[in-house]
Formats: structure tokens, sequence, C-alpha cells
């Protein structure tokens, strides 16, 4: 009947040449990826142009190149040299990386707890963790306000001791930049943390108990490495936005206790340097770049134990 | 059931109490009749009833729903087709790699970058068209955007999960490109996409950052107009709205679950 | 309907490569229009990709497919008249079981009321009929299968093509399923190719065997000619249980470990090895007029229907269903009658 052809193929069960399936696949890649392209890759290199060139007196963009956005970002000017900009970037470092550790930590109890309910409550704990999770971050920062309010017993505890002066708020302070975090986070590490423990293998745990394992043993030889999964997903999630955070501190943080993300509002708002601000933006994204190779190559060494 | 330590089981729920102390808070003192301060006075519904005669409220909550609806529609199919287009061709390993890397572009970078690029982007296009300036039109582009990513990503693994022998065993029952993808690819592949399009739509309603980045002065949502608010004092009517917007919330996860639960 | 003229299909000269690896090299075979054909070996052997072919799921490197005489090498899957029970059956989950054993005839814009007529008729031949309504994941696996059997039939196909449609069953229905298909296809009289790597199956099933080893076909006949008469070593033990012994000839037979052997023709080479089933070894009192081996038992093992003994000198597995015992260290005769012993190729 037909010739045989050299160039006809077989995918998925469909006979058809490789330059047709490539048109097909065209069409349906195009769409999306010429989407993503444009509003995603393409931004995102012109930001890095724009990370380059200089701000004039009005706030427009002059296109004449220049390293100096991110001189000014190591604390260099024509002042002198200051370490502003990098406190504040070794900060944001310092506090996604305790929100994401305490989270962790809180998250573990949390799950174990969860997966040892009964089926028919399982998953009404799992929703208490999912709602917060899906609740708008300005909401749940706001709500701290009220908890941290002086006529509250936490502040007025706080005022007793001598911690704050009696009637503040505990507001704006790195407690309540930690308080706001941590329990907007819990639940990105608690959810994909909770999907492990729940096909963990306790046949493994067992016979780590059996073996007269320390308890803590059993946690880093026989939990964790079973949990990886999860928690490595839970601890992108967590990390990644809370080294850009910028609503957290900005409201419960204040000028005392800015982070790289209200540092790159500024910019954008009232400051209008976007210049400088994607510079900003250049240095957050190194560094979380930086974060997640590090996390990536103590992660191979978990796996290797 | 598995026995947990005592230990455990307390701080498991200290947590919880943790995680909903502040949330109780604020649905407390939305029914406090007190206008001021934190003792709480009588029961009252005033501050909701003021809210929905609200304009800039009403507004907000309008923009709101507006945003996450087209800006799901769109990323929901835009997300399928792409999802299709990545799992079923042959592209070769490099290429994979490339779309890959470009399609997870939004999980591992913090969102205000994103933001930023946006408004630059943005910024320029102005020049050549007013559609550009900050509005509804910007955030609804941006929202798409990062929408795409999580569809995608979640319509994939479904479609990964199908398997290529249901597709030959419809390709043996004489089924063209058409009845296949009509009466085979779509219904399995539903579930995927309906949890893809919830993902979207919650995705949107939990963001500010990008929104906050794009809005103009007539596209203000919820989450900027409480941010703006705040500014200007605490209140109940901002209690009575994030009360508000919290039980939308535990609605909309409760019928999510209830929807893909039942597949 | 058995009469009906059916189609007789041909694989000629066939080569698969995938990468490096030649998964089916120089293949030809003849399968006859009405016939049970099996395609028999251990996994990897090339068996499923040759059925692949055949049914247009893969195409091959070189070689041609023929059915009825026309060259459908190049023809896609949606265009032959062959249908296909997958190893993991592949039913359509969000279908019902109508609606899956209707989809070839739907995809194919047969009217309904004809769907509906055909789609119960194979229903009810199967005896799922009761099961039309519900979904796959409501099915056990033998019903499940027979779904996947009633959607490939429906399309009344000019070949079935069977990939390992017992494997997902457990031993005991998997026994039962062999013996029933058995009949359907001899009520059917259509064309029936199976593939397995359970001689077993291949022995009950079939009306001939392909026995296939590393993308080779090694040797083809009824199952009682494969098994009687194994061409080699690795089809006699694939098939079975038997014992080989080396030879060098000698003169009027052959020298082999367990003694002086008469053949009942000359040996082809000089050295080579004989074969000889466990259950055509004789055990007798007295010494046997010819090829009679003195040997003691080492172990005996009780199998239900009948023992297998292990005497040296060989050791030389006999299967007997006497009710004599045996114990380590009775000694007897063995006759190994030169009809019974096959001259193997290598």
């Amino acid at each position: 009947m037909t010739e045989p052809s050299p160039k006809n193929i077989i995918w998925y069960g469909e006979l058809t040449t490789q330059g047709s399936l490539m048109k097909r696949g065209l069409g349906f890649l195009s769409p999306g990826m010429v989407w993503l392209l444009v509003l995603l890759v393409l931004p995102g290199l012109v930001l890095v142009a724009v990370s380059l060139i200089t701000r004039g007196s009005y706030g427009q963009l002059l296109w004449n190149f220049t390293s100096e956005n991110y001189t000014r970002l190591l604390g260099f000017s024509v002042f002198g040299w200051t370490a502003d900009y990098l406190r504040i970037l070794w900060r944001s470092v310092v506090v996604a990386f305790f929100t994401t550790l305490l989270s962790v930590v809180l998250a573990y109890p949390l799950s174990f707890f969860i997966a040892a309910r009964p089926e028919r409550t399982r998953y009404f704990w799992l929703t208490l963790v999912i709602v917060p999770f899906w609740t708008n971050m300005v909401i749940r920062t706001y709500a701290w306000f009220l908890i941290l309010a002086p006529e509250m017993p936490l502040a007025k505890a706080a005022g007793w001791l001598g911690l704050v002066s009696a009637g503040s708020p505990l507001y704006p302070s790195a407690f309540a930049v930690y308080l706001g975090m941590i329990s907007i986070f819990l639940p990105f590490v608690t959810l994909p943390l909770y999907a492990s423990v729940e096909r963990l293998d306790w046949s493994l745990v067992e016979a780590a108990q059996d073996l007269y394992a320390s308890r803590i043993r059993v946690f880093t030889q026989a939990i964790i490495p079973q949990t990886m999964p999860g928690l490595s997903v839970g601890i992108i999630l967590t990390f990644v936005p809370a080294m850009g955070m910028f609503v957290v501190p900005d409201m419960l943080g204040g000028a005392k206790y800015m982070l790289v993300g209200n540092l790159i509002q500024q910019q954008f708002g009232a400051s209008r340097d976007w210049p400088f601000g994607a510079a900003i933006s250049m240095g957050l994204m190194v560094l979380t770049m930086i974060s997640l190779q590090l996390y990536r190559r103590k992660f191979r060494e978990v796996e290797l134990v | 059931m598995r026995r947990m330590h005592p230990v455990i089981t307390s701080l498991a729920l200290a947590t919880m109490f943790f995680l909903y102390l502040p949330l109780a808070g604020v649905a407390v003192f939305s029914v406090n009749s007190a206008r001021y301060g934190f003792v709480f006075q009588e029961f009252t519904f005033h501050w909701y009833a003021k809210l929905f005669t609200n304009q800039v409220v009403l507004e907000a909550a309008w923009n709101t729903l507006l945003l996450a609806m087209v800006s799901t529609i769109a990323a929901t199919v835009i997300g399928t087709i792409l999802a299709i287009g990545l799992a079923r061709f042959p592209w070769g390993k490099k290429l994979e790699t490339v779309l890959d890397v470009i399609l997870h572009i939004p999980v591992v970078t913090p969102d205000i970058i994103l933001a930023a690029a946006l408004v630059v982007a943005f910024g320029l296009l102005q020049y050549v068209s007013s559609l550009f300036e900050p509005g509804m039109v910007n955030m609804i582009l941006g929202h798409i955007t990062f929408e795409i990513s999580f569809v995608t990503l979640v319509v994939r693994s479904r479609l990964v999960a199908i398997g290529r022998d249901v597709e030959e065993a419809a390709r043996d029952l004489f089924a063209s490109n058409w009845y296949l993808l009509r009466h085979v690819i779509l219904p399995l592949l539903l579930p995927g996409i309906v949890a893809g399009a919830m993902l979207a739509f919650t995705l949107s309603l939990d963001d500010f950052v990008i929104s906050f980045f794009t809005f103009g002065p007539s596209s203000q949502t919820l989450p900027i107009y409480i941010f703006g608010a705040v500014r200007r004092g605490v209140t109940p009517e901002i209690h009575a709205l994030s009360t508000l917007v919290i039980l939308i919330t535990v609605i909309l996860v409760v019928g999510t679950e209830r929807l893909t639960r039942k597949k | 309907m058995a009469e009906q003229q059916e189609k007789n299909l041909i694989l000629r000269s066939i080569t698969k490569r995938f990468g490096d690896v030649e998964a089916v090299q120089d293949v030809t075979l003849e399968v006859r229009g009405g016939e049970f054909f099996t395609l028999l070996g251990p996994s990897g052997c090339g068996k499923t990709t040759l059925l692949r072919m055949i049914a247009g799921l893969e195409i091959p490197d070189n070689g041609q497919v023929l059915l009825g005489g026309d060259d459908i090498t190049n023809l896609p899957a949606t265009k032959r008249q062959v249908n296909t029970v997958f190893q993991s059956y592949a039913l359509f989950p969000h279908l019902t079981i109508f609606e899956n054993v209707a989809f070839g005839l739907r995809s194919r814009k047969v009217a309904n009321d004809e769907v509906g007529k055909r789609v119960y008729r194979r229903l009810e031949m199967l005896g799922i009929q009761e099961m039309a309504q519900r979904k796959p994941h409501q099915l056990s696996g033998g019903q499940k299968q027979r779904v996947a059997l009633a959607r490939a039939l429906v399309n009344e196909p000019d070949v079935l093509l069977l990939d390992e449609p017992m494997s997902a069953l457990d031993a005991k229905l998997r026994g039962q399923v062999q013996v029933e298909l058995k009949r359907l296809q001899r009520k059917l009289g259509k064309t029936f190719i199976l593939v397995t790597h359970d001689q077993a199956e291949a022995l009950v099933c079939s009306d001939r065997v392909a026995v296939m080893r590393r993308g080779k076909v090694i040797q083809y006949g009824t199952p009682e000619e494969v098994y009687d008469i194994p061409v080699n070593r690795f089809v006699a033990e694939f098939l079975g249980a038997a014992n080989l012994l080396t030879y060098q000839v000698a003169e009027g037979g052959v020298q082999t470990p367990v003694g002086f052997l008469k053949l009942d023709r000359d040996a082809p080479k000089p050295e080579g090895t004989l074969a000889i089933r466990p259950e055509w070894i004789r055990i007798s009192e007295e010494e046997p007029p010819v090829n009679g081996v003195r040997a003691t038992v080492r172990e005996t093992i009780y199998r239900g229907t009948n023992f297998d003994v292990w005497f040296d000198p060989g050791p030389i597995r006999v299967r007997t269903s006497s009710y004599k015992h045996f114990h380590p260290g009775d000694q007897a005769w063995l006759k190994l009658a030169p009809e019974e012993l096959v001259v193997l190729d290598d």
C-alpha cells in the first residue's frame, strides 16, 4: 500500500512524522511560552538592564550605563562607606533562615499530630492548617496588631517585666516581625511535610526503636530521611518568599526592622528610584539562589548518610 | 491509630492556638460595639452593616473578585494547553530543561522581584500604549503570568499520571486526534484542570505584592485597601472586613476540598 | 463462523532497534487465519515489541507486516483491523463498562442502536452484561480482563492481540481463564496472537507457538512439537523440566556422563547435548534391554500429582506417578529409551 518512509514515527500510538508532530507541539507550546517569555523572561532581562542605568532627577530612566547602583548597594557613596544596605540584606537572610527553621521545628509535631488523628477528624485538622495558608497575608499580619496592642495581656506582661515601657505596644519590633513571619509561613511548611509524614513507613521507625536507638537517632535516621521530600518543598516554599517579604516588616517592623523587601518597595514607591530598586532586586535574587544552592548541597549530604 | 507522645500533642495544639489566636481576636473585636480600645462592650453587627454602605470597600471587593476570576480563567486555559504541549511531545532533553526552568521561575523567585520586573516592563510599555498605565489591566496580566506556572505544573503532573497505554488503547480503537483529546485526555485531565484553576484562584486572592506594585487609583483590591487603611489606624470596620475575608477563605477551602475529594 | 475465511498474517524479516538494542532481529513468521498463535519467551526477548508492531504501536526499522496479503507496515493503528488486549487492560477509567466497550464503534461513528446491539452481544458472550453501567475501578481483575476482551472483540478484528493478559490475575484464576480463552477462540474462529512468558499458558492455549529469545524466534511449531523436540538447551529448559546430558559420539551410540547410550538416529555432531524429559524415563527393578542406567536415589520431592526423584549419576531427574516410595540410597534401573532422547543443536 503506502511506500515505507523512513521519517514515519509512532508517538503515543499515533503514526506521524517528526515534522508534523513538532508543528502541532509548537501550537500547544507557544501561547503559554510566548506569554511567559514576554511577561516573565523579558521583564526580568529589562530589570537587569535597568539596574545598570541611572535615574534622572524626576525619577525618569536615563540610559547611560553604570555600575553605580551596585556600588551603592555595597555601601559606597560620595560620603564614604556605610554598611546600612548590607546590614539590611544580611538581616533579611537571617530572618528568612530563622523563620524557616522555627517553622520547621513547629511543623513536625503538628504534622505528626494530624497524621495520628483518626480518618474522620483528620480532614478537619488539615482544614485548620489550610485556611490560614489561603488567608491573605495582609489580614493575617494585621491580626497581630490586636494581640500585641498595649491593652492586651502580652504587652502588659512584657511591660511588667520591663521588656518594653509600660503602656506601649509590642510592635514595631523584631519580635513582632518573627511572630508575623512564623505564623504566615508555618502552614507553608506543614502542608507538604504532612504529605510526607502521612506516607511514612512506620516499620522503619519501629525497627530503629527495636534496635534501642535513642529518640534523637530515631528522628534523625528514620524520620528525617523519609520526610525529606515534603520537608524540602516546605523549606523552599518558605525561604524564597520570606527572603522578599515586605508586608510583615512594613506593618510589624517599621523603620526599626527593615528588610530588603521594604528597601525594594521604597525604590519603586516613594523614592521612585527604579535603577537602584532593580539593583537591590538582583542582590536579593543572587542571595536567594546562593541559599538554595547551599541547601541543595547540604541536602545531597543528608541523602548520602 | 498511632498514639502520639503527650509532648508532641501539646506542642501541636499550642501551635494551632498560635495560628488562630490573632484571627480569633479580629473576629471577636469585629462584633464589639466599642469604636476605640480593646475592651469588649456589647455584641453588634453594626460594623458589618457599615461595610456594605462603604463604596470604596465594595469597589475593592469587586476588583479583588474580578482580578481573581479573569486571571484564573485565562491562566487555566493557557496553562492547560501549555501542559499538554510540554508533556506530550518529544522535545528532547535540552529544550525540556530550558522550558522547565522558565516554568519554575515564579516558584523560586521572591514575588517582589517579579513585581519589580513587571513594574519596569509596564513602565516602558506605557510609552507604547496608555493601556499599560498602572491599573486593572496590568494587575490581570501580572496575575495570569504567575498563575500560568502553577496551573501548568498541576495539570502536567496529572497528564503524566494518565500514562501512555490509555492513549495507545484509544488509538488501537480507531480514535482520531480530536476524538482522543475530547473523549479521553480532557475528561481524564478534568480533576487536574479544576485543581489547577482552584490553585490559581486562591493564589490570586492570596497575592498582595504583585497587585500592590501594579495597581492604579481605581483598581484597589481588598488587601491593598486594608494595608492602606491600617496606616490610618486600627478600626472595627477593618476587623469586620478581615473577618469576612477569612470566612470566605474558609468557604473556599472547604468547597474546594469537597469538590476534589468526590473525584 | 469458523468456516469464514480468516486472513493470514505474515511477518517478513522484521527488525526493530531501540537505540543500540536490537529488540527484534530479522523475524519471519506466518500466522494462519483462525489459529491461536503464541509468542513465548522470557521478559525482554522482543515478543511484546513484535506484538506492538502488528498492532501499529511501533514501526519496524526493516521488514513488512502483511495481513491477508496487504502490506500494513506503514498503516496507522487507527486504520488496522487489529485490536489489542493490553497487559494493564488500559480501560478508560472515566467511562462506564458499556462506553469502554463501545469506544471503538463510537470513534468510527457507528449508529447508536447498532452500537448498543453489538456491545450487549459481546458483554453477554463474556458474561459481564450486569457490569455495563459500572466504572472500571468497581471491577475485579478477572472482570476487567473480560471488559478488555469485549472492547477489542466488538470491533470484529481480523486479528486479536493479547499482551500478557493473565499477568494481573492470581494463579488459580489464571488456569481457568486460559481454558476459557482457548474455548472462546475456537468458538469465534478468529486469529488470536498471545504474548506470554508462561510456558504452561502457551501450551494450554496455542495451536502453534513461537519461542523467542534475544529478539529472535528460536523455534516454532505446535505445542507438542516444541515440547517434545526442543531444538536447543534454551527451549528444552524454558518449556518444562529437562535432563541435559553432554555426549561424545562412540561406536554404535554416544558416550555420556551416565554411561553408553544408543540413539534412534545418528548424532549430527561428534560432541553435543542430549535432552530427555523427566517423565519419559522409566524406573524398573530389572535391567532394561537397552539404555539401562544403574542409579542410586539421591533425593525425592513430593509434588502432589507425582514425585520428582533425583538419581546419581547425573543427577538425573525422574518424574514418576508410581506409589512406590523411594528413599535416598535405594538402587534402581533407569530406562532412557532411544526414541525419547532428543539431540539438541547446541
